[in-house]
C-alpha cells in the first residue's frame, strides 16, 4: 500500500510540470552573433557596456537585425521584451505606412485627395478658410498642411507649444482643423501632430471600420504584432500623430518590413511601390535631415551620411529617443526606445553612427 | 497535457502489477534458501539519482527520481523526472547572458544480469520529453521556452548493501532533439551523462541478511 502511495505521489508531483505552458519566443527572426554576419562584436560590446553603466541617459532597449537575424537585443533602465514604450512621433511612420496600406487596397483614391472629403462634419473648419480646402492627405504625412502650429523648437512644457493646446482639448480632430492657416498648404514644412489625429480618423472612415480594427486586420495580426495600445481623446479619436505604444521587438518588425520592400514573412503588407515613394527624399527640413513620408533620411551635409558606402537610410523618430533605422544596402534593421523627453533625446543617432555603423567597418 | 496522460498510463500499469505481487512475496521472503528466484516476480523500486550531464560544452548536475517494477530482478520498466539544479550559460542573444533550465520526464526500461552475490551489471534506456527554458541570467526574466525529446542509453551496475537498498550507478549519453532555439548556432545538446544513485524497493533477493552479516545485525 505503501509503494503504491509513493507512486501515486511522484506521478502527481511529475504532471505538475508537464501541465505548465510552454513560453512562445515572440522574436521572429533567428538568433545570430554578430560576428555570424561580419560585425565587430567588440564594437557593440563596448556600446552594451556604456549602456549598462548609463553612459546614453535612458535608453531602454536595442534591437538590431542584420541579414534577418537577430544580432543584438538587450534591455536597460528596467525595460524587457514585455515593456510597451510610447513611440512618440514615430506613431507618423506608421501612419504613413497605413496610408500606403489604404491605398494599395483601394480605400484611398490618391493621397492628393483633399482631407475636407473626409470630413464633412465639421463644416464650419472649412468654409471660413478657403486655404483649407486645398490640404490633402500628402500635405499631411510631408507635414505640409499650412496650419498655425508651434511644436518643435519650443519645450513641450512651455505654454506656446500647441500640444499643450491640443492635449488640453476635447475633442482633438475639432482642434486640429480649427487652426488658423500661416501658410499655404504644401509650401512650408512645419512637423504637427495633428496630422496623424487627421490621418486616423481618414483612414477610419476610408476603410469603413474603426481605425484600431483597421490597422490590426492589415499589418499588426498578420505581422503577431500584439503589443499594440493607441491613445485616444475623449471622442474616442485616435492618437496617430505620437499615440502608438509597441514593445521594442514589434517596433522592429515594422522596420523589418521595410527593410523588405513591405513584405513580411513570405506575405505582400505595402506595395513596393509605396515604400519605395514613402520612403523618398521629398525635400530637405534643415542641415541634417531630408523629409519623405513621414520619414526622415540623412541629408548629404550630415555627418551621418558619409559613415556608409550608401547614404540609403531611413528612420522613423519620435522624441524621447524612439528611432527606427533601415539600411536597405546592409540589410539592417535597428530600433531603439528611450525615456529621454526633456533632455537629448538624440542619443540614438549616436548609437547607429559610432556603434552599428562603425561595426559594419 | 499528452505526457501527463502518458506518465499516468504507464505508471498506473505499473501499480497494477505490484499490487498482484505483494502478497506473494511476503510469504516467500521466509522460506527461499537460494539467491535468485528462478519464478517471474514484480515488485516496486523507486531510485533517487544525482546526475551529471555534460549540456553545450559544460558540465551540470540534475537530481532525478525514477520509479518502476522489476520483473525477476532483471528487467525494469517505469517512469522518471529529471530536473537541472545548474543553470547552463547560454549566450544565445548577443549581448546577452542567458541561463537556461531543464526539466525533462518519460520512461526506462533496463535489463540487468547478475555478477555476483551483491553486483548486478546491465543496460538501461531513457525516453525522455521535456522543456528548457531561457531566462535573462542578470534579471531571471524568462523569455522564453521549449519542448525537447531525449533518448538516454546507458550501461549500468547497482550494488545491494541492504535488504531493500542498491546503490547504482550509470555511465552512458544523452541525445537531445525536437527543440526550437532559432538559432544556427547553438545546435548540439547531445552529451555523456553519469549517473549515480539509490535505489529502494522489494528486491527479488531473499536471502537477506547474508550469513556473514547475521552477527552483525545480531
Amino acid at each position: 500500500m505503501k509503494s503504491r502511495l509513493l507512486i501515486f505521489g511522484l506521478i502527481v508531483f511529475s504532471s505538475c510540470y508537464f501541465n505548465e505552458e510552454e513560453i512562445p519566443d515572440t522574436a521572429p527572426w533567428k538568433y545570430g552573433s554578430p560576428s555570424s554576419v561580419d560585425l565587430n562584436e567588440s564594437t557593440l560590446f563596448e556600446l552594451d557596456e556604456n549602456l549598462r553603466q548609463g553612459g546614453f541617459d535612458q535608453i531602454r532597449g536595442v534591437v538590431a537585425i542584420k541579414d534577418d537575424k537577430l544580432i543584438f537585443e538587450n534591455y536597460y533602465e528596467g525595460g524587457d521584451r514585455e515593456t510597451d514604450q510610447f513611440l512618440s512621433g514615430a506613431t507618423m511612420s506608421v501612419m504613413s505606412m497605413l496610408t500606403g496600406i489604404a491605398l494599395d487596397r483601394g480605400f484611398l483614391d490618391s493621397i492628393q485627395t483633399p482631407i475636407s472629403v473626409f470630413f464633412p462634419d465639421y463644416p464650419a473648419a472649412f468654409n471660413f478658410e478657403p486655404l483649407k480646402g486645398e490640404i490633402t492627405v500628402e500635405h499631411l504625412l510631408l507635414m505640409k498642411s499650412g496650419f498655425a502650429w508651434y511644436e518643435t523648437g519650443v519645450p513641450v512644457l512651455n505654454p506656446n507649444n500647441s500640444l499643450n493646446g491640443l492635449t488640453a482639448s476635447n475633442d482633438w480632430i475639432e482642434h486640429a482643423l480649427t487652426r488658423d492657416m500661416d501658410a499655404v498648404p504644401g509650401l512650408r514644412y512645419s512637423y504637427n501632430s495633428t496630422h496623424g489625429v487627421l490621418l486616423a480618423k481618414i483612414l477610419e472612415r476610408a476603410s469603413g471600420q474603426p481605425f484600431v480594427d483597421f490597422v490590426n486586420e492589415v499589418l499588426f495580426a498578420p505581422m503577431s504584432i500584439g503589443s499594440a495600445s493607441w491613445q485616444a481623446d475623449a471622442f474616442g479619436n485616435v492618437n496617430g500623430g505620437f499615440g502608438l505604444s509597441l514593445n521594442l521587438i514589434d517596433f522592429a518588425k515594422l522596420g523589418d518590413l521595410y527593410l523588405n520592400n513591405g513584405v513580411w514573412k513570405g506575405q505582400r503588407l505595402v506595395s513596393e511601390e509605396w515604400v519605395t515613394t514613402s520612403t523618398s527624399q521629398q525635400f530637405q527640413i534643415d542641415r541634417f535631415s531630408n523629409f519623405a513620408y513621414s520619414w526622415q533620411l540623412f541629408s548629404e551635409l550630415s555627418t551621418f551620411s558619409g559613415i556608409l558606402p550608401e547614404n540609403d537610410t531611413y528612420f522613423a523618430e519620435g522624441a524621447g529617443g524612439q528611432y527606427l533605422f533601415v539600411v536597405p544596402h546592409q540589410n539592417f534593421v535597428l530600433a531603439v526606445t528611450a525615456d529621454n523627453f526633456f533632455e537629448n533625446g538624440f542619443t540614438p543617432l549616436i548609437i547607429f553612427r559610432d556603434f552599428f555603423a562603425e561595426a559594419f567597418q | 497535457m499528452r505526457y501527463l496522460f502518458l506518465l499516468i498510463l504507464i505508471s498506473s500499469g505499473n501499480l497494477s502489477l505490484a499490487q498482484a505481487e505483494e502478497e506473494e512475496l511476503a510469504f516467500e521472503i521466509d522460506t527461499a534458501s537460494y539467491i535468485w528466484i528462478k519464478q517471474s516476480r514484480i515488485n516496486p523500486y523507486v531510485t533517487a539519482e544525482l546526475e551529471r550531464t555534460s549540456l553545450l560544452n559544460q558540465s551540470v548536475s540534475n537530481m532525478a527520481l525514477s520509479w518502476g517494477v522489476l520483473i525477476n530482478d532483471r528487467i525494469s520498466f517505469g517512469t522518471f523526472v529529471s530536473v537541472m539544479t545548474d543553470e547552463v550559460y547560454f549566450p544565445l542573444i548577443f549581448p546577452n547572458g542567458f541561463d537556461l533550465e531543464m526539466v525533462y520526464g518519460g520512461v526506462h526500461a533496463g535489463y540487468m544480469w547478475p555478477v555476483s552475490d551483491a553486483f548486478s551489471a546491465g543496460v538501461d534506456g531513457r525516453l525522455g520529453f521535456g522543456e528548457m527554458e531561457v531566462e535573462y541570467a542578470e534579471s531571471g526574466f524568462d523569455i522564453f521556452s521549449t519542448r525537447f525529446t531525449s533518448v538516454n542509453p546507458s550501461l549500468t551496475i547497482d550494488y545491494q548493501v541492504l535488504r531493500y537498498t542498491k546503490l547504482t550507478a550509470a555511465f552512458g549519453y544523452r541525445f537531445i532533439s525536437g527543440y526550437d532555439f532559432n538559432t544556427d548556432e547553438f545546435t548540439d545538446f547531445n552529451g555523456s551523462t553519469f549517473r549515480i544513485g539509490l535505489k529502494l524497493g522489494l528486491f527479488k533477493r531473499l536471502k537477506w541478511p547474508r550469513e556473514e552479516d547475521i552477527g552483525d545485525e545480531e
